[in-house]
């Protein structure tokens, strides 16, 4: 038997493969790949119109660097590495290059990937407008900011500090954000020059700070967080193994939750209302809801299909945080404090249906926002109506039936 | 003196074909400290969890101040707050926040709650960290929670499984302290384990479990008794006692 690490790598990356299959099945039988086809053909159209009629001031760089950064900077890194290994896998520390090389292999061809897909959605319409630099150029320097970007988020990892590495991360993205503007907008020798001396900069803070050779800590928190999210996002669709939420304290956020009046019918409401705020699945709400506005804003500000494109943009987005929303059900129903308190079964499903209903009302009203301001501009107020009485419609009629569905076949309900 | 906890012919187990508990039979009056031992693997845990009704009874009944779990669910529970072996927390909130869900659960009046959780943030040394999360907690700060929660309740029995685990020597005298506190007021604690010098001290009455049967029950003199020690030799710890009932099956031999 293969007991090399770079074996321990290949079962481990199979073993989450296997176990994901069934969760992508049931996410497939779902209807999400549907609408995702759907949507993707509406955006096709939307986009090939706005190349058409392409707005006189239509912010090119900006809506460049909003798209690339993200892509350029994040960088993740699948370790599969887990607490147990602290115990198994430090002993044989020395042999873990080996290990890490093929993490980095697989997330740099992934990530590579996306930033090539972005580059060719980007290009044409950077093609339209300005076309400063030539875009196999861009291309290649995407590529390379992509590269730099994993160099410098490995570095980040191996820092002994958490407040440093946070700080670096941000003038990380920061820097990117510069890199691609220029990238877009000035002369090439301009952008290599800022990347040299950018480079060398974070360089020289990289080695200037505490590190580990191997941050173990790290990877395993990141490895866990990355499960996580898998999981939630998967719970939407499947019935998934609990693993423990991962917590953000979410201040920005989480005052909402103290407005739960104290009482004993509001115990489960209390509780659920900080589960969503501070759960990975608050997180991902939350990065819908923003998508959504940011997309909203700029299928409104397009006047995507006279309007029509833009309502079901908006749709979309409803539709998508509250199939997201769903897991909420399936949060503490292994918890064994759901039949040590004194409280009736009913107040727990009550709670859940109603924050719920708050949280998707909510978000239908901020993805909706950029539309009922955009689109009546424009003189395109029915379809900004019609998406705003659909979206309510979806979260008070359609909702809670889901909502109520999904508890009621909740297998562990007595 | 009215029994608070009744546990009459309990056998119970995971699996009705092997059952774990073997009519079991004993009870928990008001104001009493009722200590449980028994070796790894007695039953200790399973029978707390059918008291919980986490587990049902293959035979039996249990009542929590007269009520049983089927006919009255929420007078049962309200009459009982638990503190597990490990520690049982929502990662994703904080001290105070389990304080305040655990006095909204168990219905504590407003004023009262913050009298309260003030007092046993004081009392556990917990005040600085009020508003840390569950994860940022060392492992007898996270048990102290759990305690601090029961506490905050003050139903009428207390059920705790391994309340010493992790425990600094502040901690445990401030929870030992508050268990006579409450036992003065007329609440109950049905305890279980391992400390047995601390248990002595402390209970009233104990239950001895071995291979999920009571080998014995009673004050510590009743417990010597059944082990065989005789009051006169002057040898009655509740140590040597436990050591002679279950050791190797004890002089008793299988108890099944």
């Amino acid at each position: 038997m293969d007991r090399s690490v770079d074996a321990l790598w290949r079962k481990r990356a199979k073993d989450f493969r296997r176990g994901s299959s069934p969760y992508l099945r049931d996410m497939a039988q779902s209807g999400l790949p549907g609408v995702t086809i759907m949507l993707l053909l509406a955006g096709i159209a939307g986009y090939g119109l706005l190349l058409r009629d392409m707005p006189v001031n239509f912010p090119f760089t900006l809506v460049g660097v909003v798209l690339l950064t993200p892509f350029m900077s994040w960088s993740p890194l699948r370790t599969w590495l887990r607490e147990a290994d602290i115990v198994f896998l430090v002993p044989r520390e020395a042999e873990m290059p080996a290990y890490l090389r093929r993490s980095f292999r697989y997330n740099t061809f992934a990530c590579a990937a996306a930033v090539l897909i972005v580059c060719l959605v980007y290009l044409p319409l950077y093609l339209a407008g300005p076309a400063a630099t030539p875009p196999v150029l861009i291309v290649i320097f995407a590529l390379l900011l992509k590269l730099m970007n994993t160099a410098g988020a490995w570095r980040e990892r191996q820092l002994a500090g958490r407040g440093p590495r946070r700080l670096i991360r941000l003038l990380r993205w920061g820097a990117t954000a510069v890199a691609a503007g220029a990238l877009l907008q000035t002369e090439l020798w301009k952008t290599v020059l800022y990347l040299v001396v950018i480079a060398g900069l974070f360089w020289l803070l990289y080695a200037r700070l505490p590190r580990y050779p191997l941050p173990w800590l790290t990877l395993i928190a990141e490895e866990q967080v990355t499960r996580r999210r898998y999981m939630a996002f998967f719970s939407a669709f499947a019935d998934v193994p609990t693993e423990s939420a991962a917590v953000r304290s979410r201040p920005y956020i989480s005052w909402l939750a103290r407005f739960v009046p104290y009482g004993k019918r509001n115990a489960f409401t209390y509780l659920y209302a900080y589960t969503l705020v501070r759960t990975e699945l608050g997180g991902i709400i939350l990065r819908l809801a923003g998508l959504g506005i940011v997309s909203g804003m700029l299928s409104a500000y397009a006047g995507l299909l006279q309007g029509w494109g833009s309502a079901c943009v908006c749709l979309l987005f409803v539709w998508l945080s509250g199939i997201q929303l769903g897991s909420l059900a399936h949060s503490h129903r292994h918890s064994v404090w759901r039949l040590v308190y004194p409280l009736p079964e009913q107040t727990r499903r009550d709670a859940v249906l109603r924050v719920d209903r708050i949280t998707a009302l909510l978000c239908a009203f901020a993805i909706w926002l950029p539309h009922g301001i955009l689109l009546p501009g424009q003189g395109m107020t029915v379809p900004a109506l019609a998406a705003l009485a659909l979206s309510v419609l979806y979260v008070l009629a359609l909702r809670p039936a889901r909502m109520k569905k999904l508890l009621t076949f909740d297998p562990d309900d007595d | 003196m009215k029994p608070i906890l009744e546990v009459k012919g309990l056998t119970g187990g995971y699996s009705p074909r092997r059952p774990v508990l073997h009519d079991l039979n004993f009870e928990v009056a008001a104001g009493e400290m009722v200590g449980l031992i028994g070796l790894n693997g007695a039953g200790k845990s399973t029978a707390i969890k059918h008291i919980l009704g986490l587990m049902q009874a293959h035979a039996g009944e249990i009542r929590i101040d007269g009520h049983t779990l089927a006919e009255q669910p929420e007078n049962y529970r309200q009459a009982l707050a638990y503190v597990p072996e490990s520690p049982l927390l929502f990662d994703e909130l904080t001290v105070e926040e389990h304080l305040r869900l655990t006095g909204m659960a168990y219905g504590v009046e407003e004023p009262l709650y913050e009298k309260r959780s003030e007092s046993l943030l004081d009392e556990f040394y917990m005040t600085p960290k009020r508003g840390a999360f569950a994860s940022h907690l060392s492992k007898g700060m996270r048990q102290k929670v759990m305690i601090m929660n029961a506490l905050l309740a003050r139903p009428a029995l207390y059920v705790i499984d391994e309340p010493f685990l992790g425990l600094d020597p502040l901690g445990i005298r401030s929870l030992l302290d508050k268990l006579v506190e409450v036992t003065k007021e007329g609440s109950s604690v049905f305890m279980s384990s391992h400390i047995l010098s601390t248990v002595e001290s402390y209970c009233s009455r104990f239950i001895v479990l071995h291979q999920g049967v009571i080998v014995a029950q009673g004050t510590l003199a009743d417990v010597c008794e059944t082990a065989g020690m005789t009051r006169d030799t002057g040898a009655g710890s509740l140590e040597e006692a436990f050591y002679r009932l279950v050791a190797n099956g004890g002089s008793h031999g299988s108890f099944r």
